[in-house]
């Protein structure tokens, strides 16, 4: 049985053909396949770059998914790894950008591993100086409202 | 290039809720959006439900030392991790705490001269201001209300003490933490007890 393929257009005009069960990860995607049968999916605000990784994300778990018979929880423990170290390879403008696909395109996990990254990067900061390096972060505060929430004494309960 | 900041509010709101307080709470001077964020009361039951689950935070009272400890008590097999130690205001000294009381998390401290309240969760420490001089035998309770519409929670401590002129009468003081100003007290003491 041959597969069903639909075709992506990225904003630069690049065509990617993907399985159509490897797009539905995509909720939006999903939507417009049914509604557009046949017809090239133009996502004009993802970059060819973002869009290859987002369709390596989709391969990777659709693949797993379909796994079945052997796909145990030793599969799904393999899969977390590969999403820990498919995230750890991308920079941080990157990221954000990947961040924004899987919100647009609605694809839950994506958008679950991506904000996880983002949230470790953070945490792992020593302080809002290299937040604010890290990620672009302008200070729009005054050195004295800076020393007056310092000294505030306010619980965030 | 996009940034943090570029992203959409409930998107920024997601990620940050994934952050342990103690980091946001070091973190709020970042920007004025992440300041108005965390201390938005939403955005705190946001981050305390999905971090609730895995932080666990015990109180430990050894020496006259206060100290948090993560990690279920039950499960630890004879070491247990100690994350967080209330030192003194100034940062020099050790404080010797007798008692403690907690209420949701929040610790009560009283020592010789002073009182303090310890979040461990964020590491804060607020020293609390007598309205009258402490005594060695004061007592202190940490509870709080809750407002009509049942959504917050305000703190209070109650402070039992014995009147200076006459130490048979046992008189009772309640301070409301919440309160910016926390130099006065809510309820003027009031007679708890007078033994004959």
């Amino acid at each position: 049985m041959s597969k069903k393929m639909i075709v992506l257009k990225s904003s630069e005009g690049v065509s990617f053909v993907v399985e159509e069960a490897v797009a539905r990860q995509s909720k939006i995607i999903s939507f417009l396949v049914e509604e557009f049968p046949d017809r090239e999916l133009p996502l004009t605000n993802m970059t060819s770059e973002i869009l290859r990784k987002t369709i390596e994300y989709c391969k990777k778990h659709v693949v797993e998914d379909d796994g079945g018979g052997d796909s145990s929880s030793s599969s799904s423990g393999d899969l977390k790894e590969w999403d820990v170290k498919f995230v750890a390879e991308i920079d941080q403008p990157r990221l954000m950008d990947l961040l924004m696909a899987a919100n647009y395109l609605d694809i839950p996990s994506l958008l679950d591993v991506t904000c996880q990254k983002v949230a470790d990067t953070i945490a792992a900061c020593n302080d809002e100086k290299e937040i604010r390096a890290t990620f672009n972060i302008e200070n729009d505060f005054t050195e004295e409202e800076v020393e007056a929430i310092r000294m505030e004494n306010q619980y965030p309960i | 290039m996009k940034t943090i900041s570029d992203l959409p509010n409930d998107l920024e709101s997601e990620i940050l809720s994934r952050v342990p307080a103690k980091s946001l709470w070091e973190l709020k001077t970042t920007c004025k959006r992440w300041y108005a964020l965390f201390k938005d009361q939403k955005f705190a039951e946001k981050n305390k439900k999905r971090l609730g689950e895995s932080v666990r935070e015990s109180m430990l009272l050894s020496d006259l030392k206060v100290y948090a400890i993560t990690g279920d008590l039950l499960q630890t097999n004879g070491s247990i991790e100690l994350t967080g130690k209330l030192t003194s205001l100034k940062g020099s000294k050790d404080l010797n705490i007798s008692e403690i009381s907690q209420c949701d998390g929040l610790m009560l401290c009283p020592m010789k001269s002073e009182l303090v309240v310890w979040n461990p969760c964020t590491g804060q420490i607020r020293k609390i201001e007598p309205t009258t001089c402490y005594c060695y035998d004061d007592a202190y309770a940490l509870g709080y209300t809750t407002s009509s519409s049942g959504d917050h929670r305000s703190y209070r401590i109650l402070r039992r003490y014995y009147s200076q002129n006459d130490k048979k009468v046992v008189l009772g003081e309640i301070y409301d933490l919440s309160s910016d100003s926390f130099g006065g007290f809510l309820m003027p003491p009031f007679l708890l007890l007078a033994t004959p």
